[in-house]
């Protein structure tokens, strides 16, 4: 992790954009009981007061066939997202696709604990990295399991004399 | 980011039933105009624009309505506090804007040009919401009109004869023109388009 500065020009110290970004995407896709088995190991924080309640919504999914063609709307999903304050003033922002609302606060309270320097070390290594490690090996079973009933269809030259 | 993020604070506690409260001072307000309606709620808003004018941006801005601020007016923690909870523009120039935030100094210079909508859509007239440190009701214009029983005098500090006049013509090609919201710390008077000002030269 590097210091990047933002487009403020201001410098950020400790974590990166990319960082950050990976984070959130692997506590939305997180399942809420791990992260509230979590909550209990945890150093006590200070508490947080709620920037945004959870609230409920749509986002429109845009997709591109091929990843050539023009972008289409592809459907909207419902979208959960929450703002958060901890004590000293560090803003977690958590957005997870369903309207799991304990799950989206969980998200925006670990994306806040994360951007301080003093917890950032300890959660990737006891949070964040297993929960990636989780997630990739289910994609990975998924897809094992979907690869599986793979069938191979080829046609035999045809000749019509 | 992370540096401006630390001056974000929180808007209405829950936001469905504080922007419902909010919202009827303000239509209260515009059913009865010239006279000093008060916002119950109490709110730390950034800047100097005071609970009045920050409640009403709340309840009335979303991605639809840009917003213009003056200069004066301008502050990062504002800017970010509008931006996070409202989702509107804050655009450069005030003629592209649906809301705007002035004090009676800017309102003068800069208002001539703010969009007033056109008898056909009528809705495209803009709000200005002018910030002052008091709203008096013993002195200024003699206001009647839709909404009066009796005419009532209206005033806030900061007034002068240019600027009454200003607001009187904003309202000469009605039902196109603009539509004012007096605010001060908790307290908001109104004076839509639909308001007859007179006197408004010999004060």
């Amino acid at each position: 992790m590097k210091a990047i500065e933002d487009n403020n020009g201001q410098e950020q110290s400790g974590w990166a954009l990319a960082d950050r970004q990976r984070w959130m995407g692997i506590l939305a896709r997180a399942a809420c009981r791990d992260l509230e088995a979590f909550l209990d190991q945890l150093p006590d924080s200070g508490g947080y007061d709620f920037l945004r309640l959870p609230e409920i919504g749509l986002s429109m999914v845009r997709g591109r066939a091929g990843g050539t063609g023009d972008p289409f709307n592809l459907g909207e999903m419902t979208v959960t997202r929450c703002s958060l304050r901890l004590a000293d003033g560090t803003v977690g922002h958590g957005y997870i696709k369903g309207r799991d609302k304990r799950h989206c606060e969980l998200a925006a309270l670990f994306d806040a604990l994360l951007q301080r320097d003093e917890y950032r070390q300890d959660l990737f290594a006891r949070l964040i990295d297993p929960l990636e490690k989780k997630w990739l090996e289910k994609r990975h079973e998924r897809s094992r399991k979907a690869a599986a009933t793979k069938v191979e269809f080829y046609t035999m030259v045809r000749g019509e004399d | 980011m992370k540096s401006t993020d630390m001056d974000l604070k929180p808007a209405f506690s829950d936001p469905v039933m504080d922007s419902t409260e909010s919202y009827r001072v303000i239509m209260q307000a515009m059913a009865k105009p010239a006279y000093a309606h008060e916002f119950p709620l109490e709110m730390d808003v950034p800047g100097k624009i005071g609970a009045a004018a920050g409640q009403i941006l709340l309840t009335m801005a979303d991605g639809d309505t840009p917003l213009w601020i003056a200069p004066e007016l301008r502050d990062s923690a504002l800017d970010l506090w509008i931006r996070f909870h409202t989702g509107c523009p804050l655009v450069e120039r005030p003629e592209e804007a649906t809301f705007v935030l002035a004090t009676p100094e800017t309102a003068l210079k800069q208002l001539e040009k703010l969009s007033t909508g056109s008898p056909e859509y009528p809705d495209r007239g803009a709000t200005v919401i002018l910030v002052s440190k008091m709203i008096k009701a013993d002195s200024g214009p003699v206001c009647s009109g839709p909404g009066f029983k009796e005419p009532r005098r209206i005033d806030f500090d900061g007034a002068s004869p240019a600027l009454w006049s200003l607001i009187g013509e904003s309202r000469m090609d009605y039902p196109a023109g603009l539509d004012w919201l007096l605010v001060s710390g908790q307290s908001v008077a109104a004076l839509p388009r639909s308001t007859k000002l007179e006197d408004t030269t010999c004060m």
